[in-house]
């Protein structure tokens, strides 16, 4: 295949991977810090690598900033995915279920306080701090969530994914 | 060959679970005390004409959105309108004027005692003698 072929079926299964983000993204809108974008995101990096999903989060964020506008929290999209993806890569060697069901967790727990950086940069540091301590039971929720959506679902997405051929 | 048992997992799961409880607590300790018992408050509403109208209320609600409710339902001049969000109660209209982010970039603020609110109308406590302004704002971002 020809470098040219090659990126265009790059790009191609960057839109397929974020139109899979975007869907379940929506899908679990109305339920408030439940959400299977941290699954996604896991599965998706161990599959087809860091590269690949930074710019799978990229185009993910600028769509979400077209749909909903520019605002706090879709700008903190521009980091807060990434900074997953990079743990992901940290931690690629781990294999068990139980293992990435405690980092997605974890994760969950600490996403109020990573998202209060871009309302410490806007107003301040007592802001952010207020900020992130009036949405702690809001990331509790997210991490009992996380923690269970991983544990039930890593092993049987990861098999189906395994199937699927990486596009390069 | 038996294979070694890593308890790494078990581990990570713990301290996982003593960090949410930790933070749990954190917040349960850092969450401003709530008055029993009647309360007198005053709830001022801040139009997008900058007209002020004042309420009087006496009320046992612990959180302000519940001392909107029983306003609303004393005083037909008094109308809050939201829905409930990611961060609880989001205010949308009162007394019928709409702040519509999209469009206007325009908000509901609370405000308690002349500072500016850190809770939701759902998260705010009410205490006696509390001020609460509900102003129009509009955004500068």
């Amino acid at each position: 295949m020809t470098d040219t072929g090659r990126a265009i079926r790059r790009i191609v299964f960057i839109a397929f991977l974020t139109a899979i983000l975007e869907t379940a993204k929506f899908a679990l809108n109305a339920i408030a810090n439940v959400e299977l974008i941290t699954l996604l995101i896991i599965i998706f990096t161990r599959r087809f690598g860091t590269r690949m999903m930074l710019a799978v989060c990229l185009v993910f964020t600028m769509l979400e900033c077209m749909w909903w506008g520019i605002s706090i929290w879709t700008v903190t999209y521009f980091y807060v995915w990434p900074i997953l993806v990079l743990l992901v890569y940290v931690f690629r060697k781990m294999t068990a279920a139980l293992s990435w069901a405690i980092l997605s967790g974890a994760y969950g727990l600490v996403f109020g306080a990573l998202c209060s950086f871009t309302t410490l940069v806007i107003a301040g540091f007592s802001a952010a701090v207020s900020w992130w301590i009036a949405g702690i039971p809001y990331d509790l929720v997210h991490c009992v969530s996380n923690f269970i959506i991983c544990l039930l679902l890593f092993r049987p997405l990861t098999a189906a994914l395994d199937r699927m051929p990486i596009p390069l | 060959m038996e294979q070694k048992k890593s308890y790494k997992p078990l581990i990570a799961l713990l301290c996982l679970l003593v960090c949410a409880c930790g933070l749990y607590f954190f917040w349960q300790s850092r969450k401003p005390a709530v008055t029993e018992g009647a309360k007198a408050i005053t709830i001022e509403v801040l139009d997008n004409e900058e007209k002020t109208t004042s309420y009087e209320l006496h009320t046992d609600a612990e959180y302000l959105k519940g001392a909107m409710d029983e306003l609303a339902a004393k005083d037909s001049t008094f109308k809050v309108e939201g829905s409930d969000g990611e961060y609880g109660f989001f205010i949308e209209a009162v007394n019928g004027i709409t702040a519509d982010f999209e469009t206007d970039k325009a908000y509901w603020a609370i405000y308690v005692n002349d500072e500016y609110g850190q809770y939701g109308a759902d998260q705010q406590p009410v205490n006696d003698g509390d001020v609460f302004r509900l102003a129009y704002e509009i955004s500068t971002y």
